[in-house]
């Protein structure tokens, strides 16, 4: 063999050991992967046998399939901001938007009052194309009433949404029943109790399709923790956290500051209704739930969407008593419902206790989660935090986690499970990685269902609209209207007559 | 004529080659876990980038069809870039492709002053972070050709030298 060749063979020799020197790092690497992989599918095996969780999930496509019959006529009563924001859920708009692919409402804006022109004008404008309705074509423009009792007794309407300031909900909604008209009235029900149980005879003698609306009744994270807390996953519940806080000009409803309107628009006599007399104001008319006149203050703006959550997922009802304490002590402007308020609501056949505590001038608690405010779910086993998004955590002294937590497969206090609904399979998750674990303690995976995040507001009036025509049930029933309003008008009499509201369920009434 | 081929001490090469497996082991793992995962996306990432590139970075994050293919070119990307690095194999185009890739994630979420996130970091920055350390270390690793001797390049690519 001549040198050559001899020197050749050493380096394809050399080349051959240099070309595969790394490759033993890729078995190492698979080793150490299936170990990782094997204590993770071990530890959602028994986090999952533990707690059942694959029958949790659901998803659920109907929205998008078109409803059928003739179009049902709407009308809408205040198209003031909130009011607009429904009918574009409703899909009315300018011109195509083009841009969403919801099933077909059948539905037509037929009606519009508002006390205010340039409002009613708005909602008249976008009366006139459906971007939900196949094939698209232009619809007749809605009618002009300036008073809603013209709107009740016209039969070509069907049904209609309040969307008023409170003060006008009770009578709006007494009367509109009474002509036969199907309701979708806007929280806060009343301004009082006395309103509530006056609604609750009317609505008895009249067969009317009533949607609540607190369109969270849709929100899936809200289903799925109801079948988590079925499952008695947190162990003995005492405790119910709800919160609201907010800094800003326009969160402490000072709504009046950047916006312009001509009294000589507006029917301010009739806007003012039975409450008495205050001359025309910009600020209660933008920011109407600053006034005990006009509303029920914080409770009733506010905690409603926290307890209309909280009591979809345990059936709360009302409590047997309330306390409250707040006050004015940073907006020192012409409010007189508190920027500061907490409340205790008392469930002594449930052995738990609720919590409200909003602040107009702090950021700090209950922070948002897509959209939604975080709710604390205490049990004995673990705490839930409940917004769009679920993660439980598991408690450090848990009796049901403590084997777990012994061998290591629960960590405590960190995220044990999590829920983000719109992820593939909607599905419910032990969580394991760090990242993931990062992830769900911050909330901030988005929220998509099946690929498309979708309306919550156009879910609730497709409920409702779909009731009308198949008499399938809503779930903005009148009884959780009911157990609403009269939850929040407690806390806000207690609030105002500095004592504690007990509730006599026999009675209906407060103590 | 010149010898232009640098020579490096055994040290370097191994400290290099090192570096290299490291650096794929890393990308690798990152890559497999999302790829097993059909849940992961980097939605949650995207939308709560800063800094000047955050608009494309949030258009992204609400377009789902442009989503669905970013997720999951970052997914098969960061397994083949991290199998290519471990291996050796296609070497300087996964550190190249890997830069590229890791300076994405820096520029989506730098960490400059007056710029707040609510992914928590698991350390404390200032402009620099462990992730654009990755980077320039695949930087340097491309400057320095002992860094892709070892590796099947060597095997399949050893007639073109």
């Amino acid at each position: 063999m001549s040198e050559e060749s001899k020197e050749s063979k050493k380096l394809q020799r050399r080349d051959f050991l240099a070309g595969l020197a790394t490759v033993p790092v890729i078995g190492l690497f698979g080793a150490a992967l299936m170990h990782q992989l094997a204590h993770d599918h071990y530890r959602n095996r028994l986090i999952g046998a533990d707690l059942t969780l694959d029958q949790l999930a659901s998803a659920d496509d109907d929205y998008l399939r078109d409803l059928d019959g003739d179009p049902l006529r709407l009308g809408i009563i205040g198209s003031g901001s909130r009011g607009m924001n429904i009918l574009e859920s409703l899909g009315f708009s300018e011109k195509d938007a083009g841009n969403r692919s919801y099933g077909d409402l059948r539905i037509r804006l037929a009606g519009v009052c508002d006390v205010y022109d340039q409002a009613a004008e708005r909602a008249m404008a976008v009366s006139g194309f459906n971007a939900f309705s196949r094939p698209a074509s232009p619809l007749p423009k809605a009618r002009r009433y300036t008073r809603y009792q013209e709107m009740l007794d016209d039969k070509e309407i069907d049904a209609v949404i309040i969307a008023t300031p409170d003060h006008w909900h009770a009578r709006m909604i007494m009367d509109a029943a009474a002509a036969g008209k199907h309701v979708y009235a806007e929280k806060c029900l009343t301004r009082t109790i006395e309103e509530v149980i006056q609604i609750k005879q009317a609505l008895q003698r009249c067969n009317i399709v009533f949607q609540y609306g607190h369109q969270n009744r849709q929100q899936l994270s809200f289903h799925v923790a109801r079948k988590m807390i079925a499952q008695n996953i947190l162990g003995k519940i005492t405790l119910l956290k709800t919160h609201t806080y907010r800094n800003t000009t326009r969160g402490a409803f000072n709504r009046h500051l950047d916006r312009k309107i001509d009294p000589g628009q507006v029917d301010w006599q009739q806007w003012l209704g039975d409450t008495p007399f205050y001359p025309f104001s910009p600020s209660r008319y933008f920011g109407w739930q600053k006034f005990f006149e006009y509303s029920g203050g914080l409770p009733a703006h506010m905690f409603s969407h926290e307890y209309d959550a909280i009591n979809q997922v345990f059936d709360l009802g009302i409590p047997r008593s309330v306390m409250a304490m707040g006050g004015i002590y940073y907006w020192k402007d012409d409010r007189n419902t508190p920027d500061v308020f907490q409340a205790v609501f008392e469930y002594p056949e449930r052995e738990l206790l609720l919590t409200y505590d909003a602040n107009l001038a702090n950021t700090s608690t209950g922070e948002y989660e897509s959209g939604a405010k975080v709710k604390e779910i205490v049990g004995s086993d673990a705490w839930m935090k409940l917004g769009l998004h679920i993660t439980v955590f598991p408690d450090k002294h848990s009796e049901k986690f403590k084997s777990r937590i012994e061998q290591g497969v629960i960590e405590p206090n960190a995220p044990l499970l999590s829920f983000i609904p719109g992820m593939k399979e909607n599905s419910i998750q032990a969580v394991t990685s760090a990242s993931q674990k990062m992830y769900a303690g911050s909330g901030l995976i988005s929220t998509y269902r099946n690929g498309k995040e979708v309306d919550v507001t156009y879910l609730h009036l497709r409920e409702w609209l779909e009731g009308i025509r198949t008499g399938k049930p809503v779930s903005g029933t009148f009884q959780t209207a009911f157990e609403d309003a009269v939850t929040c008008h407690m806390a806000t009499l207690s609030y105002r007559e500095k004592r504690r509201v007990d509730w006599d369920v026999v009675k209906e009434c407060v103590l | 004529m010149e010898n232009k081929e640098i020579t490096s001490t055994r040290g370097q090469l191994i400290a290099l080659t090192a570096l290299r497996v490291l650096i794929g082991w890393h990308l690798l793992y990152e890559g497999i876990v999302k790829v097993l995962n059909p849940d992961w996306s980097a939605a949650g990432f995207l939308r709560d980038s800063g800094w000047i590139l955050s608009g494309f970075f949030h258009w992204i994050a609400a377009t789902p069809g442009v989503l669905r293919v970013v997720d999951a070119l970052n997914a098969c990307g960061l397994t083949l870039i991290g199998a290519g690095l471990m291996l050796g194999l296609f070497t300087r185009a996964s550190m190249l492709a890997g830069i590229v890739l890791i300076l994405f994630y820096y520029l989506a979420a730098p960490p400059l002053t007056g710029l707040y996130y609510n992914f928590p970091a698991e350390g404390n920055y200032l402009i620099v972070n462990k992730t654009l350390l990755e980077a320039a270390s695949l930087a340097v690793l491309l400057c320095f050709p002992a860094a892709a001797r070892i590796g099947l390049d060597r095997l399949f690519f050893r007639g073109r030298k």
